[in-house]
């Protein structure tokens, strides 16, 4: 893919190393030519200096023949503009934007430009390590208002139909393992001594699940 | 009208002060501190500090009923991203937004939910250009 970094900070250069060894082809935008030495020797991808927004900058990075847009500077709202830009303007089919803000997220996400919004997710993690240590999560989705986690089925639901924890919406058990085999649970399967249980978790959820695993 | 203006500088207490007299109603918000509080001291408007391009704070302005929103910081992201969210948002009917650098003149459109860009060193350079001709 030909991808187009708007921002050389610690995530942009991080994210265009690793987009190069995956072997595409990666330019990158920064204002400031001093950001680039993030990039470190090996970098082969071509860097621009200037405004990631500015229509020189932009054709000077190969922007009518890119795949993807990526716009990860500080500013929120230097990245909404170079992002609204790629798509709008320049009709480039990917394009996915940093957003601090998570009420500016919701908003551009709402225009069909994907967000990241780091500290919403940044601030789920903190919670759930802070609060609830008894369950492992395995992965997150969206900016974490979803969550795949581990749990050892605690003894009150040995024998208990997994029906009986499952909240439509909120939380679903996904997965068992039962003596070294994965299955789904269907209805009218039960929990058993020795049962791991993976379910896909919403944030609301979290507090019902961790009193689940707690109460005696 | 309730005009919600962008920016307390130069050109949006300027505007503000002359809305006012013609009997508009206007709001300026303003994310400098400082500039806050020599416009209270200086002028009869509204003004509120923070920053336009929060929703949040656009929602607390009340620009939902505001006929009119002037982006005039003096940031051209801040503008657009102002206007943007002044049309999509808020719908308001006439959103104006000022360019600093002429470079970005191509961006200012309806795609940003700008009605009518000013496009200041533009004009202020046709102005000059015309009157060093007419002496050349």
């Amino acid at each position: 893919m030909r991808i187009i970094v708007m921002g050389c900070g610690r995530l942009g250069s991080e994210l265009a190393r690793y987009l190069q060894s995956d072997h595409h082809n990666v330019a990158v935008i920064d204002r400031d030519e001093d950001a680039f030495h993030r990039l470190g020797p090996r970098f082969q991808g071509k860097t621009i200096r200037g405004v990631g927004f500015d229509r020189d900058v932009l054709m000077a990075a190969g922007i009518e023949n890119s795949d993807a847009f990526v716009a990860v500077t500080r500013g929120d709202n230097t990245n909404i503009v170079g992002a609204l830009t790629a798509k709008r303007r320049f009709k480039v089919p990917k394009v996915i934007a940093l957003i601090h803000d998570p009420h500016r997220a919701l908003i551009y996400r709402r225009l069909g430009v994907p967000t990241v919004a780091p500290m919403a997710w940044g601030t789920h993690k903190f919670r759930e390590l802070l609060l609830y240590p008894e369950y492992h999560p395995e992965l997150t989705f969206g900016n974490g208002e979803l969550e795949l986690t581990r749990i050892m089925v605690p003894p009150r639901l040995w024998g208990r139909p997994v029906d009986t924890v499952v909240i439509p919406g909120q939380l679903e058990v996904v997965a068992i393992t039962r003596l070294g085999t994965g299955f789904i649970p269907v209805p009218g399967t039960h929990f058993e001594q020795g049962d791991v249980a993976r379910m896909v978790v919403s944030k609301e959820a979290l507090a019902h699940l961790e009193n689940l695993i707690r109460e005696q | 009208m309730y005009v919600v203006i962008a920016g307390g500088g130069n050109h949006g207490s300027y505007l503000a002060a002359q809305l006012q007299e013609s009997h508009y109603e206007v709001l300026i918000i303003e994310k400098n501190q400082e500039l806050v509080s020599r416009l209270k001291s200086e002028m009869r408007t509204q003004i509120i500090w923070g920053d336009a391009c929060d929703p949040r704070l656009c929602e607390e302005a009340e620009m939902g009923r505001a006929g009119s929103v002037l982006a005039l910081t003096g940031d051209d992201e801040d503008n657009l991203v102002i206007s943007q969210l002044a049309k999509q948002e808020f719908k308001v009917e006439t959103v104006v937004a000022r360019i600093n650098n002429p470079r970005n003149a191509w961006l200012f459109d309806q795609d940003w939910g700008i009605d009518i860009a000013l496009d200041s060193p533009r004009i202020a350079a046709e102005a000059v250009a015309k009157f060093l001709a007419k002496k050349a």
